[in-house]
């Protein structure tokens, strides 16, 4: 039940930010809600639930339109693992640290993301305007929506049905 | 110890496992059978929500910019009605060059187009790709490698087709290359795409152009049919900014405004018909 549920939200959660949002969000900015969900399974269950969703929705990304499959695969699997790793070992008492560890995190996905466009071929202009101009915005929103996104995990994942995991016995 | 280290070890195998796929299968369209059932499920489920967010992104808009729905409105319609007038004009020019061409002794088979419309569904919410997927696919009679235009011009080309969806990249992807021709100098040159912060829905550069190359700013870009891959005469832009220097070098803006594309046509070569003038 709680692997049917956590696949159907990171499901959701990837046909929101290709479809939704980024509709609706102006000035180019894209705050990534399926980052948020990945890092709040990491955050409210365990490390590895995090890394199994990342990769699940990163692939099913790869599948519609990455540049190479495993690009998005590896992005937030490893993102959301080590990001929420970083926090449960670090920040575990602190409620408002989810965001800034969303933020911290999406900043961190689009630089890895960044060196492996550049190794692709990929022509940009400087990299520091594009963290400015793009990607801080982006961080910061996806940091904001995140805290909301961890509430409704974190309320979720206290549920009868959700209590029982394979993952939690791997860390 | 060897126990708690284990989600790590397997986190880092499949990422190493995922690196090896990604040197290995560039390119997303290699996935037919599982690639297309998530395809399929996926572009069902984002046209609820890709026509909600279109909704709100339209509202937004109208909120900040209450006459930009009608003035757009208006425009669209004028441009629809000026390139229906420029597909009769170019199938008669394309007939007349045929006739030229004959007379010439040159043997050339003119591409005749058939259209087959789509609506966005997905876009790469990334900032280094311009990719988006449409709600078309093989089963409409869409193949890899089609060109896809809009009513304002050039659009892109079909990177993968599944069976109800298709893979677009946009001509302003670096990944993209098109054989383009400055309609009133006819100086021919590549467009190619590249992420340029002066502008949020993407720019276009031309290189390859003669160094004595009397360009304005304004002139008109189209493809020039060379490779094979986009057919000749679609609009691709025009030139924003000239730079001399050792290189002739321009920069484009595409007709298309890429952060407001909604729907797209497939161009699709007639079959059957010869168009040969008598």
């Amino acid at each position: 039940m709680k692997v049917l549920i956590c696949g159907f939200l990171t499901f959701f959660a990837m046909v929101l930010d290709g479809s939704f949002m980024i509709r609706i969000m102006p000035f180019g900015i894209h705050p990534s809600l399926l980052l948020a969900l990945v890092m709040s399974f990491g955050i409210c269950d365990a490390p590895f639930t995090a890394a199994m969703a990342g990769l699940f929705g990163g692939l099913m990304m790869d599948i519609m339109f990455g540049p190479a499959l495993g690009y998005y695969a590896f992005l937030y699997m490893v993102t959301g693992y080590f990001a929420s790793t970083l926090y449960v070992r670090l920040f575990q008492e602190n409620v408002l640290f989810p965001s800034l560890m969303m933020a911290g995190a999406y900043g961190a996905k689009e630089l890895l993301s960044y060196l492996f466009a550049r190794f692709m071929g990929v022509q940009t202009e400087s990299i520091f305007l594009i963290l400015l101009r793009y990607i801080l915005p982006s961080a910061l929103l996806t940091g904001a929506l995140g805290f909301l996104v961890y509430l409704g995990v974190r309320w979720l994942m206290n549920r009868s049905f959700m209590l029982t995991s394979r993952f939690r016995d791997l860390d | 110890m060897g126990y708690r280290n284990k989600p790590l070890i397997i986190v880092i195998a499949i990422a190493v496992l995922l690196v090896g796929l990604m040197v290995f299968f560039p390119g997303s369209g290699k996935l037919d059978g599982p690639g297309g059932i998530v395809g399929n499920l996926v572009s069902g489920a984002t046209g609820v929500f890709e026509g909600i967010g279109s909704f709100f992104g339209n509202l937004f808009s109208a909120v900040f910019h209450p006459n930009a729905l009608n003035e757009e409105n208006a425009a669209l319609k004028e441009q629809i009605a000026i390139y229906e007038f420029r597909i009769n004009g170019m199938s008669e020019l394309e007939k007349e060059n045929e006739r030229l061409k004959e007379m010439l002794g040159y043997i050339e088979q003119a591409p005749e187009y058939d259209y087959i419309i789509g609506r966005v569904i997905m876009k790469d919410p990334g900032y280094w790709f311009d990719v988006f997927d449409i709600n078309i696919g093989r089963n409409q009679g869409v193949e890899e490698g089609d060109a896809v235009i809009t009513p304002q011009g050039l659009c892109g080309r079909v990177l993968s087709a599944g069976g109800n969806y298709s893979t677009v990249v946009a001509i302003i992807d670096s990944r993209v290359s098109v054989s383009a021709v400055v309609e009133r100098t006819r100086d021919n040159g590549i467009v190619k795409g590249g992420m340029q912060l002066s502008d949020e829905s993407g720019l276009c550069s031309m290189s390859f152009l003669p160094l004595d190359a009397d360009l304005q700013v304004g002139d008109r870009v189209v493809t020039n049919g060379l490779g094979g891959i986009f057919p000749k005469g679609l609009f691709v832009g025009v030139i924003k900014e000239v730079s001399a220097g050792s290189e002739k070098q321009v920069i484009i803006e595409p007709a298309v405004d890429f952060l407001h594309i909604e729907e797209v046509m497939v161009v699709k070569e007639k079959t059957g018909e010869t168009g040969a003038a008598n």
